[in-house]
């Protein structure tokens, strides 16, 4: 089996896409449960106010979100582009 | 000096033999450890419960260590069969089965550690509960086993299936990624499920007129807390019955390998995470069982988007078994 | 203390080997010998290791925490050590069943969640009326 640099190169590719992926969706997911698991306590406090906290878990949610989106770009930029 | 195929099986078996009991063990240690640790404590506050207290982790932990049981079977037989086979895939599977039952194991057996726990500190507190307290906790120990049982399934799959006519290069990756990709999944839901039922017994102790609600709640929650490690089976599923067309070059099984490492690794944060959402939600419908509805709706859409990168993992795995 | 453990021990126990020594006969009966005879060795292991969980609960208590997780490693693996026996057994003779051997080593836990879940639908209907 001979092996070839351009060979290579895709296979180290598709291995960083798949461990960027990986990796990167570890920290988005612990951290958007704890966002909600905070929610639910304020609302359970509070339930008058429950449309409201809903609304600030959500957007807290969607901004630690983006460090996953990062490494979704980043695994299909390394599958697709390099 | 040149191995032949018998020697390299061997290796195999007992390598994957060695991972499966190693981490299935401490697994089932860590958790027994901890739920000691605060049935001390509970002791500590509360030493007349100690009768009652000894009942629910005799039975408690004959249920937690079912993961490390699994893990038993599949490594005595790797270890003790005779593997008579003809191709190097057989190699990867028997690796892949090791792999798959011990990390799958792990989360399982810390996961049912917490309710455990928690349960012994509620009988501490409220002696009169024991009864619902412990039924509480057996159900959601055995939830927590089911990540396990995924993990067990692949093993089982990876070990009696015949390879002899698959071909060698790409598949020997498919098979390892199969592996990772249940056992690793396995290990975030086993934690998640267990971080769950530890918010339902203690929300249970707290305020025991809650009883209904908080169970079912629970099962709820441990339900989707399962979604990761289903979708780490999905992709092992796929990975290990897809058909492959032979090749020289490394990058397709690389893709395929990597496809495994991505589901797998991906599914530990989404499943440990929307654990932690739910125990919110429990936590909050036990002392506040008036707003059960509005806390499960904010509990769900919680969990639903911490879901989501569980999602894009799979979406890039599939991308890489599929499309490159 | 150890008044409760035992007697549940007890129950679960008896309750696990009557279930097996019936589910075994009856399969030796259908003409099942080596998966009759599995399950009933495996059952038989579950109960010791169901016994040997009881007796090292003690021994945990007032330790610190490191003590304590050494404690159990120990324990999960001398229980394992145990019972490997009948699934070694299982893989070398013809004479049982592998996978009624799996199923027995986990009677014992099945009766303990029978027993629960039974007593909770229990409660619920009686709740409900």
């Amino acid at each position: 089996m001979a092996i070839e640099g351009a060979d290579l190169v895709k296979a180290a590719a598709y291995l960083g896409a798949g461990i960027s992926m990986g990796l990167g969706a570890i920290g988005p997911g612990v951290g958007e449960g704890m966002a909600a698991a905070k929610a639910c306590e304020a609302i359970g406090r509070n339930p008058q106010e429950a449309g409201l906290l809903t609304r600030t878990m959500l957007v807290g949610q969607a901004v630690s979100e983006s460090t996953g989106i990062y490494s979704l770009v980043i695994a299909l930029l390394l599958l697709f582009v390099v | 000096m040149p191995y032949d195929l018998q020697t390299w099986i061997k290796v195999a078996a007992f390598a994957g033999g060695g991972l499966a009991m190693g981490f299935g063990a401490i697994g089932a240690a860590i958790g027994e450890g901890y739920t000691a640790a605060q049935a001390n404590s509970a002791l500590a506050r509360n030493p007349g419960s100690v009768g009652t207290i000894f009942k629910s982790m005799l039975v408690g932990q004959a249920i937690a260590e079912s993961a490390s049981i699994f893990a038993l079977v599949i490594a005595m037989i790797l270890l003790f069969s005779n593997f008579t086979a003809t191709s190097y895939v057989t190699v990867a599977g028997l690796l892949g089965a090791g792999l798959s039952i011990g990390f799958g194991a792990i989360g399982s057996g810390v996961g049912s550690g917490f309710p455990a726990g928690a349960a012994c500190i509620g009988m501490g507190r409220q002696p009169a509960m024991s009864g619902r307290l412990t039924t509480n906790m057996l159900i959601g120990s055995a939830v927590c086993q089911t990540p396990s049982i995924f993990a067990l399934v692949t093993s089982f799959i990876l070990i009696f299936s015949d390879f002899s006519k698959v071909p060698v290069n790409p598949a020997w990756a498919a098979l390892l990624g199969a592996g990772f990709a249940s056992g690793l999944g396995a290990i975030g839901s086993g934690i998640g499920g267990g971080v769950v039922a530890e918010a339902s017994c203690e929300g249970i102790a707290r305020h025991p007129a809650s009883v209904r609600q908080v169970t079912n709640i629970m099962l709820l929650g441990q339900a989707i807390t399962q979604t990761p490690a289903i979708l780490g089976l999905l992709v092992s599923f796929i990975l290990i019955f897809k058909k492959f067309t032979a090749t020289d070059a490394i990058a397709p099984g690389m893709a395929l390998l990597s496809a495994g490492l991505c589901m797998g690794i991906g599914a530990i944060g989404p499943g440990l995470g929307e654990g932690i959402a739910s125990s919110g939600g429990v936590r909050w419908i036990a002392r506040n069982p008036a707003f059960t509805g509005t806390l499960t709706r904010t509990m769900l859409v919680g969990m639903a988007v911490a879901e989501s990168t569980a999602i894009y993992s799979m979406v890039i795995a599939l991308v890489l078994v599929f499309v490159v | 203390m150890m008044e409760s453990v035992r007697e549940t021990q007890k129950k679960y126990c008896s309750r696990a080997m009557t279930a097996a020594i019936l589910i075994g006969f009856g399969l030796i009966l259908a003409g099942q010998t080596p998966m009759g005879k599995g399950v009933i060795l495996g059952t038989l292991f579950s109960v010791i290791n169901f016994i040997l969980i009881g007796e090292t609960l003690p021994l945990k208590l007032g330790k610190s925490k490191e003590k304590t997780f050494f404690l159990s490693l120990g324990s999960v693996m001398v229980r394992n050590l145990l019972m490997a026996v009948p699934l070694i057994l299982a893989l070398k003779f013809d004479q049982f069943n592998l996978f009624a051997t799996i199923g027995g080593l986990f009677l014992v836990q099945l009766m303990i969640l029978a027993d629960h879940l039974l007593s909770r639908i229990s409660q619920t209907q009686k709740s409900q009326i």
